[in-house]
């Protein structure tokens, strides 16, 4: 039996997309804002659109950035999609205040080396897994996903880093450590592709 | 990384229309549907533009936009009447990923700005709409009203600026007409232009798409090539496959079989 998945309304973050896939691929998933009932969750999604500032101060209000910590630290599995993937990071250069630290890595901006190639990286495009992963069993090969960002995440260790994506080079678009897992694109807006890694992080156990 | 090619669904009174020259909508069918369908085909995003909101004053319809996302897994900029930052943030919640913003580039610019440090860039579309002046040269129109001073590539620059993330650009004259895109308009505009720049208006078929991209779009958005079909318009959803969409912009569909090299590894291999 598994539980709901808790997707974090901090005010930022498409959350009707969400909702919308979960219900579609028949997983129970609901909004939660209270502190207590995040940090009693036992498995969570933070999506993220927005800035990077701009999330640390939605997640610092009413304290539900500290009790997603506490759901992290008490073994539940984690999802940080786009912005919220960079929030679980240390810091980003696109703002000045501290992000989560559930994940080693920091964010940069996107510096693609070829100047036709625009930022913000906006579309979709191929994600190649470094390793096998419970989290990508069902992910058809190649997959493709939808991608809207302007700052990339730098994982401090290399094993963390999962899958890369090619845009002027790569860069890191799936990362995870234990229970902690990030994804730079928007599964909720990558159709089948999306479908499958929702399903499947709703089935993982870290 | 293939440009994207977008559908347009133009929205009136919650039915999809299609336009000529933004004049003369003809019904086209329910909106719900269409979007399953170009959901179905895995279109690679979608544009719904109310094209009454402003012009009614009816303002936004967030129930009818509700039921419209909730049939699309891919992404969906709205535009029609948006004109505050806490309807975008309504809308956000609803699943659209980007709002395109037009009258309010003219009247409230800041609000682009505003939107912009919310949401981030990439969240905030900026339509420009360029006619022709009545003694020639192309300029950008304010629907309603005329005409603006402004050339087009300065006036999408400024909007860029502002904030903007990405530019609709539409031809206004080539709009429903399927006379091909106006390459000309986009090698202009695009020149001077860091973000990217979407090209919409004519489509005829695929091979209109790479020439567009040569002179500077970084994506293709189309209405009537993807909603009608033969001599006689029949109505017709239609969205070519991954591999034409590859083909057509004379790329290989291979997805790379090894992971590049990234940064932060004991490798230290330049990146991105």
């Amino acid at each position: 039996m598994s539980a709901a998945v808790s997707v974090i309304d901090y005010g930022l973050g498409n959350l009707g997309s969400v909702l919308n896939m979960f219900r579609r691929i028949d997983v129970h998933a609901e909004t939660v804002q209270d502190p207590e009932k995040i940090a009693a969750s036992s498995r969570l999604l933070l999506p993220g659109v927005g800035s990077f500032d701009a999330g640390v101060a939605g997640l610092a209000k009413s304290g539900i950035g500290e009790a997603l910590v506490a759901a992290v630290r008490s073994g539940a599995p984690v999802l940080g999609i786009c912005l919220g993937m960079q929030l679980l990071t240390s810091a980003s250069e696109e703002g000045e205040l501290a992000g989560l630290g559930l994940l080693d890595a920091n964010c940069v901006r996107l510096q693609p080396a070829d100047p036709a190639l625009r930022i913000p990286h906006m579309g979709w495009n191929w994600v190649t897994p470094l390793r096998p992963h419970a989290l990508m069993d069902e992910l058809p090969t190649p997959s493709k996903f939808y991608f809207a960002h302007s700052y990339r995440v730098v994982p401090q260790r290399a094993d963390d880093c999962l899958a890369t994506t090619d845009f002027g080079g790569g860069f890191t678009s799936m990362m995870v450590h234990d229970n902690v897992f990030g994804a730079q694109f928007h599964p909720e807006k990558s159709h089948v592709f999306g479908m499958s890694l929702l399903k499947s992080f709703s089935e993982w156990s870290p | 990384m293939r440009p994207r090619v977008i559908p347009v669904v133009l929205v009136s009174d919650r039915y999809v229309v299609k336009t000529t020259g933004f004049k003369k909508p003809v019904y086209v069918g329910d909106p719900i549907n269409t979007v399953k369908l170009f959901n179905e085909k895995q279109a690679d995003e979608l544009f719904v533009l109310d094209i009454d909101a402003t012009r009614t004053g009816r303002g936004i319809d967030f129930e009818f936009v509700e039921d419209v996302v909730s049939e699309a897994f891919m992404p969906v900029a709205y535009g029609g009447g948006v004109a505050t930052l806490s309807q975008a943030s309504r809308l956000f919640e609803l699943g659209v990923e980007k709002v395109v913003i037009q009258d309010a580039c003219f009247t409230r610019p800041g609000l682009i700005t505003e939107m912009s440090r919310a949401y981030g860039a990439q969240a905030v579309v900026a339509a420009v709409d360029v006619g022709r002046r009545k003694f020639g040269g192309p300029a950008v129109i304010r629907h309603g009203h005329g005409p603006v001073e402004t050339p087009p590539e300065a006036w999408a620059k400024k909007l860029q600026d502002l904030g903007a993330g990405e530019i609709l650009l539409t031809s206004t004259l080539r709009e429903g007409s399927r006379k091909g895109l106006d390459v000309d308009l986009v090698a202009r505009v695009s020149s001077d232009l860091k973000v990217p720049l979407v090209v919409n208006g004519g489509a005829d078929s695929l091979d209109d798409f790479a020439p567009a991209v040569k002179a500077g779009a970084s994506a293709i958005a189309a209405g009537t090539m993807f909603t009608f079909h033969g001599p006689r318009r029949a109505v017709l959803i239609q969205y070519p496959s991954d591999a034409a969409l590859y083909s057509a912009f004379g790329m290989s569909h291979d997805a790379p079989r090894t992971a590049r090299s990234i940064d932060g590894s004991t490798e230290r291999t330049p990146s991105v």
